[in-house]
């Protein structure tokens, strides 16, 4: 007989604390492969203001990095940091291999600033001509690369017109062409996409992805949460000087990734009483289980183990009756885990990424005589992330933006603080 | 060097889009066509092709004098040193605000360049406004004069470097309060105060000054004066004494001592008066040594030029000596003689102690705007 674990009912299923140092801080260190990698990051105005509050980042090459954050978070000083135009109070770490606040080394990183404003009196063309020799590239290679990178943004038609008389978005796309001029190893861009439509928006993201394909390691902070949910292989979320999460996108929505089982009792209206139908779907759910997880199965607070689904399955019921709150723990190729479940009306909704935890479930429904309308596989979006970041666990409250104190947030595999 | 190229050729294609800057331009045009206008003669001066009866011809005035006296006075002294420069000041306080404004200063300062060298190049390079108005209304200058006046004069190049200097102690101002409040209105502010400012104490220098000298070359006649009546005195008590035919009468002799009693109450108060002047003048002096000295720089020109008084002959008619002609026109030997003597005073001053300490005062006004480039956060 196995020991059965306990239970867990709770949002972020998965989540752990115990992890080793790096990971608590949600930074898998890989230093030969990192092209940015800083530590206890702080920024202090007047020793009164905390803009950073120590912040960890670490961005490997050929990825695609979201920074995320509400205004006043703390993102672009960080960013500013990175390209020396703030000091820090503190900083450690290094950009492709000097520390930071090295010039020399910004030969190899493009920078997009947000709100960044070109002088009138150039065109498109002067513009990436000028600001690459301020990168030092040679002129050679200046006039090559205006030509390709003018291509990429399609503002090959336009490079000789003046930046004042450029709409919002063509400025974005010279903008985005600049920051590439030095061929650079570390793309960092300020809400690219500010103010772009949505073919440009489309273009910029290609470019990203190219970008990454080339094995360039791009940076990239925009307020557009579907713009990075596409794009971004690792984002981080500032709240108020403070990295509160960092991992990847699978990693960081995964304490809410869930499989949705919607039902339906034969012959019943879709509007039928949902009370009714929860009470029946679990105990359905308990009986079905029951059975399917035997000899393993025991009720509510015991204890049990034993063979089952996927071979050697333990699992445990809880709740009983009306209570919609259930669970058991199903080992899948030796690991056992908890799987949480919960009832919502005709909705059983089953807080697990693998698909063999729910079909002894589906089989339980179905055995139990009702019907299987729907299987979702759903997780969180990074809106949904954001939104978490952003909300004081205790109040429900978001927090507000600045400088304050930030939650500590207890989070899981990929997270920070 | 491909940085700094790079930001010098930015500011020529800044300047190029500023409409004052081609303004300025058409203006120095219309400057230059009026020295082509202007020539001298023996009968006189000349307008187009018409003589103007004046006191000055050219047997007189030299050509090449007459000439550097108008370049000097009117192209340098007056379109160059106030015209121009104002215009280049309002043109050139955006620059650096404008350099250091949110959304600009990220894209400059987040290249490899070091924040020293990016401050120090840009300020250069904004200077190229003055240096190429001035470059090329010289350089026409030169061309007009040679072609309308036959004289050639290259030493009005002279005029480059030293213009370009005035601005630069003046531009520094401009920058660092530029720089320190981003605001082109207060630079432009500042720099018409600051000229204000040091204007004015450089006048008060020069004034303390003339009147010092004043009261040095009224002592020294009336120390003079009292010299000989004492003199002239002790001869008349000794003829008076040997009874020589003609002598002066006992009362006649207490007259001359009645003269002389005054003059030296005059020579006291002379004594006093100098002292007081001479206190004043150091005041101003000490005053003056740490500003920039514009109008001493500009002056440096005719200094290099001409003759001592060379330019007072041309205004005037005379020369130092000419006594005849200046009582003509009013004009005491005495005013003549302290002209001379604080025109002395002025050249004897040098380039080292006009550009030098005006330049100190620049290295430390760049200093601070450097110091407070380096170290802030934008």
């Amino acid at each position: 007989m196995t020991a059965v674990p306990p239970v867990v009912m709770r949002n972020d299923v998965g989540l752990g604390s115990s992890r080793d140092a790096e990971m608590a801080r949600g930074v898998d260190r890989v230093p030969g492969d990192a092209v940015l990698d800083v530590r206890g990051v702080q920024k202090i105005y007047g020793r009164k203001v905390h803009a950073l509050r120590g912040v960890d980042l670490m961005i490997k090459r050929g990825e695609i990095f979201g920074l995320l954050g509400p205004n006043g978070a703390g993102k672009s000083t960080l960013v500013k940091i990175l390209m020396t135009i703030i000091r820090p109070t503190r900083c450690q770490g290094q950009m492709l291999g000097k520390p930071i606040g090295h010039k020399g080394t910004l030969r190899k990183v493009g920078y997009l600033p947000e709100h960044h404003r070109f002088p009138e009196y150039l065109s498109g063309g002067q513009v990436l001509d000028y600001f690459a020799a301020l990168s030092d590239v040679p002129r050679k290679e200046r006039k090559q690369r205006a030509g390709e990178l003018l291509e990429l943004v399609g503002m090959t038609c336009w490079k000789d017109m003046k930046v004042r008389q450029y709409s919002k978005g063509m400025r974005q796309r010279i903008g985005v062409a600049q920051a590439l001029m030095m061929d650079p190893d570390l793309v960092v861009l300020d809400e690219p996409t500010d103010g772009v439509d949505p073919v440009g928006r489309r273009d910029i993201r290609n470019i990203l992805v190219e970008l990454r394909a080339r094995g360039k390691a791009v940076l990239v902070n925009s307020h557009l949460l579907s713009e990075l949910e596409v794009v971004s292989d690792r984002v981080a979320v500032m709240v108020q000087g403070r990295v509160t999460m960092q991992g990847t996108l699978d990693d960081l929505t995964e304490y809410g990734q869930r499989y949705e089982i919607e039902v339906e009792m034969p012959g019943q209206e879709r509007d039928g009483a949902p009370a009714m139908l929860g009470a029946k779907v679990s105990s359905v759910l308990q009986a079905g289980l029951r059975e399917r997880l035997l000899p393993a199965i025991t009720d509510a607070g015991g204890a049990a183990s034993g063979g089952g689904v996927g071979g050697g399955a333990i699992g445990v019921v809880l709740g009983s009756g009306e209570a919609p709150a259930l669970g058991y723990s199903l080992a899948v190729t030796g690991a056992t885990r908890p799987i949480a479940m919960s009832i919502s009306g005709n909705v059983i909704c089953l807080k697990t990424r693998s698909i063999e935890a729910v079909q002894p479930v589906i089989d339980a429904l179905r055995t139990g005589g009702l019907m299987i309308r729907n299987v979702r596989d759903t997780r969180p979006s990074l809106e949904d992330l954001f939104i978490r970041a952003v909300t004081d666990e205790v109040t429900g409250k978001v927090l507000s933006p600045g400088a304050g104190d930030a939650p500590t947030r207890n989070s899981g595999k990929g997270d920070q603080r | 060097m491909r940085q700094t190229l790079a930001i010098f050729v930015d500011s020529y294609r800044e300047l190029n889009y500023k409409k004052m800057f081609w303004i300025s331009m058409s203006l120095s045009a219309i400057v230059v066509l009026l020295f082509a206008a202007v020539g001298i003669n023996e009968q006189g001066l000349t307008l187009l092709w018409f003589d103007v009866p004046a006191f000055i011809n050219s047997t007189i005035i030299p050509p090449d004098t007459f000439y550097k006296f108008v370049f000097a006075t009117l192209g340098v002294g007056t379109w160059l040193s106030l015209g121009a420069m104002g215009l280049a000041f309002i043109s050139t306080a955006s620059i650096m605000p404008d350099f250091v404004s949110a959304g600009s200063i990220e894209l400059t300062l987040s290249r490899p360049m070091s924040r020293i060298r990016l401050f120090l190049t840009k300020y250069l390079a904004a200077m190229m406004f003055v240096v190429l108005q001035v470059t090329v209304f010289t350089v026409a200058s030169i061309l007009v004069i040679g072609i309308r006046g036959k004289e050639w004069i290259p030493g009005l190049l002279l005029t480059i470097p030293l213009t370009t200097l005035v601005f630069s102690y003046m531009f520094s101002i401009s920058v660092f309060v530029g720089v320190l409040t981003r605001s082109t209105i207060a630079a432009v502010l500042a720099v018409g105060v600051c000229w204000f400012v040091f204007f004015g104490v450089n006048a008060f220098e020069v004034v303390t000054l003339q009147l010092r000298v004043q009261d040095e070359v009224n002592l020294r006649q009336v120390s003079k004066e009292v010299e000989v009546r004492t003199v002239q005195i002790a001869k008349e008590e000794g003829r008076l004494a040997a009874g020589e035919a003609g002598a002066r009468t006992a009362e006649g002799i207490e007259g001359l001592r009645r003269t002389l009693a005054l003059k030296q109450d005059e020579q006291k108060r002379l004594s006093e008066s100098v002292v007081t002047k001479v206190w004043w003048h150091r005041l101003s002096f000490v005053l003056k040594t740490p500003v920039p000295k514009n109008a001493d720089t500009l002056a440096l020109l005719e200094h290099a030029l001409t003759e001592s008084g060379a330019f007072r002959k041309v205004m005037f008619g005379v020369d130092d000596d000419g006594d005849a002609e200046s009582r003509r026109r009013g004009m005491g030997a005495n005013q003549r003689l302290i002209d001379k003597e604080v025109e002395q005073v002025l050249r004897s001053r040098g380039w080292v102690y006009v550009i030098g300490t005006s330049l100190l005062f620049e290295i430390v006004m760049v200093g601070l705007t450097a110091l407070i480039f380096w170290r802030r956060d934008f």
